[in-house]
């Protein structure tokens, strides 16, 4: 469903990713993991078009996405939960599902609030008076909303508590469940790999180690990654 | 001026000659015309002036000014107010004050004088309006156009009102605006080099990184704001005194627009780019004119009169240089730096190191002598509803290295904002020496001697590597040549001494990094707050950066503070570790102690590693 | 006591119509994040085609002056802002500057550099009895649109489509894209509402003043933008409380200052709001942003 070939990304004259060769099939649930500035997020704003590759080929379900405005790539199925979630703080809760919402969207929008029953109860609030936990949720039901093929998640953990990153791992779960295709950014290693079928480690711009789960848990190179060399 | 250090002397004279040979040459031209053909030449020397005057604001700043203008216009009417004979006076402004009405000045003080009133109106009018944000100087400016027009057309009795002044004698010719716009060239070039110019670039290319350094922007604003309405007022006074009449008009929106055309189109930043875009649209401008007129171009084709056209084609000449080329003719360089050079400073080997000999000197007494460190006591911060640090304690004593680490989103970089004056905590405090400084600006904290590096390299892209660096003890007060010098000693220890001269814009991006601690380190600082310097660099580079900074806490005797995600640099050179996850300190020890410590690895990897990891 | 009524009506009139220029102003900025200087071209184009037009009915002029603000917004953003959208700040204002330019000067040579007469209907000439006020029936017209143009834009921003794009699309552009919102759609849409609201204001200049010249839209730009900045950038409440200030305090400074004062009443009135920028300078009403931009 989504392959990327070689590709390169540049900011500003530096590269940032240095060749990536990645592929996604439908109804797989992939997570990439690796250390700050590792170039997780430059890769995932390559895929959705919000910065250019320098080059390398991103297609998806046959199409090439290089050179697409964002609107269109996310017209095409394609929905990014960002990192810290950014959802419009100044609309309200409803609003902010309502513009995510194309067309119709009365029936999905039913699903999506069952869901997430507790979205049906703020929903005249305005979104930044919402918790940490409640706009994650918010933000995922945004991107639910546009009934994707695939779903990009960066950092759908990052400053939540505990409890709350179990409530979203759940929500996770039930999409992966009903056969989501699912690409999944996270710092927090563990939780990943032991979420996802398979995982890459990316580090310095390069694909370090990848496979599937139990492989992962045992690569001494994903510690590496993260903690340098061990004493 | 520009002679030592950080240019070479040869591109620093090509730099100026340039300029004045094409001045030298267009006052050739003008001389041996028609008389009409010299008056013409005569007023595109005054403009030359005036955005000569555009370009030490603009240029430097990299703000719009839309006032200028106002200030060439107060030099225009002081001149002719005192250079109308009297009896002229009498009868067209009859409420002037007496000592101006009756005063018939020559040329040369009539000049004098209005250049000084209005620099000292720009420094008044100034004031105020470069306290304003960034965003509304061009509107603030633009209200003090209208304003002065205002004051100018409905002030009958003193300025003569709509109609204006007239009789005023004609004493300008093309030798004197040549002159005088050769004095432009070399004030403004001047000012370029001059610390306070390159202070200003600093803001113009990263306003965040020239505050880290100690750079004032209202400050160095007004600086170039006041020399720009000097400029301005020395080209209205002339002009005025070319022409013989002078209205409000004259010198207000047509002008403005076509004054800063000319500054566009020949590049904003450089001196060359002010003086070959006002020849070049000057010239554009007449050819216009004349096919206005009802005049045939080369024979060729002939329209009837059609007022209008040339300012049409000035403005469309405006916004294909803004689509198309928006660095202008020039590219926004200097006649000499059309080759960048690449050349070793003379190397140093110093018994001290200059840069802390040079910022000492500069630093005021009362924060020298380092007794005490640098502390944060208790605090908090939250950001829509997220709370970022929870009563968070760190202590960073005299030259001691402190690694701070900790997941994404833990509240490292936050914490060192606030160390460093970019956030104002909810609740704690920050204390430099002993001394409360939790409200200070990072500017302040900068000369007393913190300085600190961001995850984004901010390089200063538009001046060169050694500009770049020295613009760092600059910003604390330094003085031009020993900043060069202290300059020139952080980049031998750091390795660049090879690339002095060329741009820092084009550096690769472990170096761009490296560049960025230099700058931190020319301010001569106590304490180093360093993010992330490692990031993006291989094995190697990690390991040169390693000992240079290992280097750098000796022989500069500061302590460093560090943030860093590659577990490598932190072990070989931190002393002490700080880790901090979810906006609070879970550990703190030696590197071994923490990297062992089981809530550090689960804070990174999370609890279900950890069990994997020993299964 | 009628005479102090009096004048606050004659203030508030004049503050809407700064309102609606600040409205214009504010609509670009918060889609675009730049100051158009070519505003006053947006008003003054469409007063030319009232006088263009001076023989047809007046309904008829009306019309086609508010095809022309929109027209001539949609084309300006098509063919010069869409190129520098992603340039910087100073590129922005002084593209809109060349445009400003460009399109005062063409209408100087195809019409006339000075200022020509149009005649108002009868209707709008006259004043009308509310009470024991005379109020001239052009500030009702003027107070009354203000309103519609309030309710109208709340009704768009607030219970639309459209209005919700715009919405998100001014406060993270980035986010709304990926949410598929189409960028050219909704600052086309900011800018014909622009158009449309600058149109209105260069019919109501006109019906006021009597005349049409090619500077004529130079004061309004600068009303719109002071009025933009002392209410607080990119709030269009910030538009309307920044609007009515200058319009009350400018009005009522035209009634009652001396008169050896009255003709730097314009001076007076813009001097005051950089003083508040000084004091203020995220404006009125404009959050007090933190200082974090790393």
């Amino acid at each position: 469903m989504l392959e990327l070939r070689g590709l390169r990304v540049a900011y500003g004259g530096v590269e940032v990713l240095h060749g990536i060769e990645m592929s996604l099939g439908e109804g797989e649930v992939v997570g990439i993991v690796g250390p700050n500035g590792a170039g997780k997020s430059s890769l995932l704003r390559a895929i959705c078009g919000l910065t250019r590759s320098s080059s390398g080929e991103i297609s998806f379900e046959g199409r090439s996405l290089r050179g697409l405005a964002p609107e269109e790539i996310a017209r095409l199925g394609i929905a990014l939960v960002p990192e810290g979630r950014q959802i419009f703080g100044t609309l309200t809760v409803a609003e902010n599902l309502r513009l995510a919402a194309p067309g119709d969207g009365s029936e999905t929008m039913e699903q999506v609030l069952e869901r997430l029953p507790i979205l049906r109860q703020r929903a005249g609030q305005r979104a930044d008076r919402l918790s940490g936990g409640e706009q994650q949720q918010l933000a995922v039901a945004r991107a639910l909303l546009r009934k994707p093929r695939l779903l990009i998640l960066d950092e759908p953990s990052l400053g939540l508590a505990p409890k709350m990153i179990d409530v979203v791992y759940g929500l996770l779960e039930e999409l992966r469940a009903e056969g989501a295709t699912m690409l999944l950014v996270e710092q927090n290693a563990a939780r990943t790999i032991d979420f996802c079928q398979r995982s890459l480690v990316l580090a310095g711009g390069k694909v370090r180690a990848s496979g599937r789960r139990e492989e992962l848990q045992r690569d001494p190179a994903l510690l590496r990654a993260y903690m340098g060399r061990q004493l | 001026m520009s002679g030592r250090g950080l240019r070479s002397p040869a591109s620093a004279a090509i730099s100026l000659v340039v300029p004045l040979v094409l001045v030298v040459l267009t006052v050739a031209v003008g001389a041996s015309g028609t008389p009409s053909f010299e008056e013409t030449v005569t007023l595109i020397l005054c403009n030359l002036i005036i955005v000569l005057g555009l370009q030490v604001f603009i240029g430097n700043s990299g703000v719009y000014s839309f006032g200028q203008l106002g200030f060439a216009a107060s030099g225009a009417y002081l001149a002719a107010l005192l250079t109308i004979p009297a009896t002229f006076t009498a009868f067209q402004t009859p409420e002037l004050p007496k000592l101006i009405a009756d005063a018939q000045l020559g040329p040369l003080l009539s000049t004098l004088i209005a250049a000084v009133a209005s620099g000292l109106l720009a420094g008044v009018v100034g004031w105020p309006l470069m306290r304003t944000s960034t965003l509304a100087i061009p509107i603030s400016t633009f209200a003090f156009l209208i304003v002065a027009y205002n004051v100018l057309a409905n002030w009958d009795p003193v300025t003569g009102g709509s109609s204006g002044l007239v009789s005023i004698p004609r004493t300008t010719d093309v030798e004197t605006a040549g002159l005088w716009a050769g004095v432009a060239v070399v004030v403004a070039l001047a000012f370029k080099r001059s610390a306070s110019g390159y202070r200003l670039q600093a803001t113009r290319e990263d306003e965040v990184a020239a505050r880290s350094i100690g750079i004032g922007l209202m400050r160095e604003r007004l600086i170039a704001f006041t020399i720009s309405g000097m400029l301005c007022g020395i080209g209205g006074a002339l002009a005025v005194q070319q022409s013989g009449v002078l209205s409000p008009d004259t010198f207000y929106f047509a002008a403005s627009v076509t004054t800063i055309t000319m500054l566009v189109v020949g590049g904003a930043r450089s001196v060359l780019g002010a003086v070959v875009g006002t020849l070049a649209v000057a010239t554009v401008n007449e050819l216009l004119r004349n096919v206005e007129a009802g005049a045939s171009a080369f024979g060729l084709i002939s329209i009837g009169a059609t007022p209008g056209l040339a300012a049409i084609g000035l403005g469309l000449i405006l916004l294909v240089t803004m689509v198309a080329l928006p660095e202008g003719l020039s590219g926004g360089r200097e006649a000499g730096e059309l080759e960048p050079i690449r050349r070793r400073l003379p190397s140093r080997a110093p018994s001290t190191s200059p840069a802390v000999a040079a910022t000492d000197q500069a630093r005021p007494r009362s924060a020298r002598g380092s007794a005490g460190s640098l502390r944060a006591e208790e605090v908090s911060l939250a950001f829509s509803g997220l709370h970022v640090l929870r009563g968070v304690e760190l202590a960073l004593p005299p030259g001691e290295t402190l690694g701070l680490i900790g997941p994404n989103g833990a509240g490292k970089t936050t914490l060192v904002n606030v160390l460093s004056g970019f956030q104002a905590p909810d609740s704690g405090a920050v204390f430099l020496d002993g001394v409360d400084v939790t409200r200070w600006s990072p500017a302040r904290l900068a000369r007393a001697g913190l300085g600190r590096t961001f995850q984004a390299a901010l390089p200063f892209a538009g001046l060169t590597v050694v500009e770049s660096v020295a613009v760092g003890a600059m910003g604390v007060g330094v003085g031009r040549r020993e900043a060069v010098g202290v300059a020139a000693d952080v980049l031998e220890r750091l390795g660049l001494g090879e690339q002095a001269q060329s741009p820092a814009g084009l550096q690769p991006p472990g170096n761009q990094r490296l560049l960025g601690i230099a700058r931190a380190l020319a301010t001569g600082p106590r304490y180093l707050l360093l993010d992330e310097p490692a990031a993006g660099l291989n094995d190697e580079e990690r390991r040169d950066l390693v000992a240079i900074l290992r280097e750098v806490t000796q022989d500069f005797g500061c302590a460093i503070l560090l943030i860093e995600h590659d577990m490598n640099v932190v072990m070989d050179l931190c002393s002490q570790v700080q880790v901090l996850d979810d906006g609070e300190t879970v550990a703190i020890g030696s590197p071994e102690e923490v990297q062992a410590h089981p809530a550090v690895v689960e804070a990174y990897l999370g609890a279900s590693y950890v069990a994997g990891a020993h299964a | 006591m009628t005479d102090l009524a009096q004048s606050l009506i004659d203030a508030l009139a004049l503050g809407g119509l700064y309102a609606l220029i600040a409205i214009g102003v504010t609509l670009i900025y918060t889609v675009m994040g730049m100051m158009n200087f070519a505003q006053g071209e947006f008003i003054m184009l469409p007063a030319y085609a009232l006088y263009v037009l001076a023989g047809l009915p007046f309904a008829v002029a009306v019309c086609a002056a508010l095809a022309t603000g929109i027209a001539i917004a949609v084309l300006a953003e098509r063919v010069a802002f869409r190129p520098v959208r992603n340039a910087d700040l100073a590129a922005q204002l002084v593209t809109s500057l060349a445009v400003a330019t460009i399109l005062q000067n063409v209408v100087s040579a195809a019409v006339d550099a000075r200022a020509q007469s149009v005649a108002a209907p009868e209707l709008l000439s006259e004043s009308s009895q509310v009470g024991a006020l005379s109020i001239p029936n052009l500030e009702i017209l003027t107070l009354a649109l203000t309103v519609v143009v309030l309710l109208g834009l709340g009704w768009l921003l607030y219970r639309t489509r459209i209005g919700l794009e715009m919405r998100a699309a001014a406060e993270n552009f980035e986010m709304a894209r990926l949410l598929g919102v189409r960028a050219n759609r909704v600052i086309a849409i900011a800018f014909a509402i622009s158009g449309a609201l600058a149109a209105t204001v260069g019919v109501l200049i006109v019906m006021q003043t009597g005349q049409v010249s090619p500077t004529m839209g130079l004061t309004p730009v600068l009303v719109g933008f002071i009025a933009v900045v002392i209410g607080g950038f990119g709030r269009i409440s910030g538009a309307v409380v920044g609007g009515l200030v200058l319009g009350v305090l400018s009005s009522l400074l035209g009634t009652y200052l001396p008169d050896g004062l009255v003709p730097f009443r314009d001076a007076i009135v813009f001097s005051l709001p950089v003083a508040i920028l000084i004091v203020r300078p995220q404006g009125l009403l404009g959050a007090a942003t933190g200082e974090a931009r790393i």
